[in-house]
């Protein structure tokens, strides 16, 4: 009976969750004017006429790439800033590092918007602005702390008598860390560098108020189609779809540590 | 049987999920574009549209700074949370691996 009904609860709440990923999916196969003509639970043929669109119209094709690459970008600057730091967090004991910590935790509890207008400025004052570069970099506020507090964790895993035995085996500090560290913490790095892509790939606020029209993310393009006078909607239907790629592929690679991540590290 | 394996996973949970929703800006702008009545609905929307549209930075980072403050007890009971249970409390330990 218990059994039976928690079962029950599930399924509806499996429904609850996945009607709008269905409705998504129902609107992306359907041309406009059936949209607008009526609601209709399922396509009356498919369509792939909005993905065409999408994949073509160089506006929406750049809009994903362009996401894409920032979220590539940071996620490579966050690891190479993060695991040198991780490794100081996670080896030394320095005066402040406690604080250090804390300070990084709130760069990840306060809301990002409270950055948007430093980061409008300092992306105007040196001519950043519409680039790659002022979105990656404005996505390292979340992706470098992310990165430090998980990799910190991943490495005190790893034991310290492992690095004092590759030091006194003549290792100099460089290779150890690229020969030994790394790969003993491999599934960790994956796992963090797939969050950070993550994490860049969804945000929409710093992407949309830092670019205009070169470096605008998929997201931009799909509001801006949908407060025009005639929105396309199934076309954005379909450009939601795909943009829910990248998640689907990280999030399947990452499944086993997804709860890690989610608890910033803590198991 | 010891509770705090229970309360603390919990609290966790709680508190990023409070963060997260003081930074709901998403949702709004893309159900009402600027507002239902032009006007803006959340504190994030009144912050990014003061900076982005009407050009006031010195405006919005007031309004950011007092959204900073308000945020740090969060920050605080986070910090709490996550880092400060690790020392001395066993059954922070026990949850921890």
């Amino acid at each position: 009976m218990i059994v039976t009904l928690r079962r029950v609860a599930l399924a509806a709440y499996a429904v609850f969750l996945l009607t709008p990923f269905y409705w998504m999916v129902n609107l992306s196969f359907q041309p406009n004017n059936d949209i607008l003509k009526s609601v209709e639970v399922f396509p009356h043929g498919i369509s792939h006429k909005n993905y065409l669109t999408v994949l073509g119209d160089s506006v929406w094709a750049s809009g994903f790439f362009n996401g894409l690459i920032y979220a590539g970008l940071s996620t490579i600057i966050a690891l190479a800033v993060a695991l040198p730091a991780a490794y100081a967090i996670s080896r030394r004991r320095f005066r402040g590092r406690q604080v250090l910590l804390g300070w990084l935790l709130a760069n990840r509890m306060v809301p990002p918007v409270v950055f948007v207008a430093v980061y409008f400025e300092a992306a105007r004052a040196t001519a950043l602005f519409d680039s790659y570069t002022a979105v990656a970099l404005a996505h390292c506020l979340f992706t470098v702390p992310l990165a430090m507090w998980l990799l910190r964790r991943y490495m005190d895993q790893v034991s310290r008598h492992l690095d004092e035995a590759a030091l006194l085996d003549g290792f100099s500090f460089s290779s150890f860390f690229m020969t030994i560290l790394l790969p003993a913490i491999r599934p960790g790095v994956t796992t963090t560098a797939a969050f950070c892509f993550l994490y860049s790939w969804i945000e929409f606020l710093l992407a949309r108020s830092l670019t205009a029209s070169n470096a605008a993310p998929l997201t931009t393009t799909m509001i801006d189609a949908a407060n025009s006078s005639e929105p396309p909607w199934g076309t954005i239907a379909a450009a939601a779809v795909l943009s829910l790629l990248p998640g689907l592929v990280i999030v399947w690679a990452a499944r086993h540590h997804i709860a890690t991540v989610l608890s910033f590290g803590r198991r | 049987m010891e509770i705090s394996a229970i309360l603390l996973p919990l609290a966790i949970a709680a508190v990023f999920r409070v963060a997260d929703s003081l930074a709901v800006y998403a949702a709004p702008v893309a159900m009402f574009g600027d507002g239902p009545t032009e006007a803006p609905v959340l504190l994030t929307q009144h912050i990014a549209e003061t900076a982005l549209d009407r050009f006031d930075v010195g405006a919005a980072s007031a309004v950011s700074s007092l959204y900073v403050v308000a945020a740090l007890p969060l920050v605080l009971l986070a910090y709490g949370v996550i880092a400060g249970c690790r020392q001395g409390d066993r059954s922070c330990q026990r949850g921890r691996s």
